[in-house]
């Protein structure tokens, strides 16, 4: 499996423009794809993650996100609120550019408790403190990130004991102590990357019984993903994965 | 330890996992549902918290699936273990 990382601009990477976009980020993410003559395109086995960062001002976010989004938006407070409109918003203008329109048409699908869904493309997104990152593939998928500060928690011991399968327990016990932070925390993303790529919940298995310890688990293949030092992710893939592209989502609405 | 108290316990730990103010997270969990809806993932971490400190032991099974759906249910579910232990 080939993996890629980009931290270049946008479609830039994938040479799909002329627009200076390398030299002027004050771009529009919609504009320039929709005024190509390439959209970004998924094969068989690809799975593009982007990384977006949860800073700046949301405002031009809002202006694009539909009435359930901004239902759901009314209901956050101070960073919370936020986060949601640039998370929202930046996976409008990204899906616009695999979709071919500008963002606020996206068909995008965000009730409570659901995943957001769009028609054509299979997608996942995660967030932890100011990264989101948003996984588009052709098959189903699966996202989870989590920052490292949540590592050191005071109730790891009992955490690991509710989450972790037979095995996994025991390479957590015979794990130094140091390192059994990360060691949790690489194991719960990678459980719920895994469940949300079956569209699982707890109530289908309990997390204690699902052993991720390794490159496969039955239909579903896992990677983890290195996304920066303050955050832990890892992806999940009911197909075969080729290739993982990274690309970082540079705000271009405002 | 009467329900309320379980509650404002899993409310506090909530906030402190998701490191922010527990009463301006009762107001948007609240304005979500009476039943304060939340991630799973995020009550799973608060409910072992929560467990530790009442002295009990969560290990979250699929049938407990419903427990992990909102901050009510997470307290019905916690409050009930600690009668069960208690009458034991």
């Amino acid at each position: 499996m080939a993996r890629t990382q980009s931290t270049r601009p946008r479609w830039s990477a994938a040479g799909t423009t002329e627009l200076n976009a390398a030299a002027d980020p004050k771009y529009y993410l919609c504009e320039m794809v929709i005024n190509s003559s390439k959209l970004p395109t998924l094969n068989p086995g690809d799975v593009h993650v982007w990384q977006i960062p949860l800073a700046g001002d949301p405002t031009p976010h809002i202006a694009v996100l539909s009435p359930a989004e901004l239902t759901r938006l009314e209901r956050h407070r101070g960073v919370r609120r936020d986060r949601f409109a640039i998370s929202h918003g930046a996976t409008r203008q990204v899906l616009g550019g695999y979709l071919g329109c500008p963002p606020r048409d996206v068909p995008l699908a965000c009730e409570y408790g659901q995943p957001p869904a769009v028609p054509t493309l299979q997608l996942s997104l995660s967030h932890a403190d100011q990264l989101a990152v948003l996984a588009i593939a052709p098959a189903p998928v699966g996202i989870d990130v989590e920052s490292n500060a949540h590592a050191d928690d005071e109730d790891l011991e009992h955490l690991a004991d509710a989450t972790l399968a037979p095995s996994e327990l025991r390479a957590f016990a015979a794990t130094a102590p140091e390192q059994r932070p990360a060691m949790w925390l690489r194991s719960w993303v990678r459980k719920e990357a895994a469940m949300k790529a079956r569209g699982h919940g707890l109530g289908d298995q309990a997390l204690c019984e699902l052993d991720v310890s390794g490159p496969r688990l039955r239909e579903l293949e896992l990677v983890d993903l290195h996304v920066g030092p303050d955050h832990v992710a890892a992806l999940a893939s009911m197909q075969p994965i080729a290739r993982v592209q990274i690309e970082e989502w540079v705000d271009g609405s405002s | 330890m009467g329900r309320a108290e379980v509650r404002s316990m899993v409310i506090a730990v909530l906030a402190a996992k998701k490191r922010c103010d527990p009463r301006e997270l009762e107001a948007e969990l609240r304005a979500a549902g009476p039943e304060c809806p939340c991630d799973s993932q995020w009550l799973v971490k608060a409910g072992v918290g929560a467990a530790r400190k009442l002295g009990l032991r969560l290990r979250p099974r699929a049938a407990d699936a419903w427990a992990f759906k909102s901050v009510e249910a997470l307290t019905t579910h916690l409050h009930r273990l600690l009668e069960q232990r208690d009458a034991a």
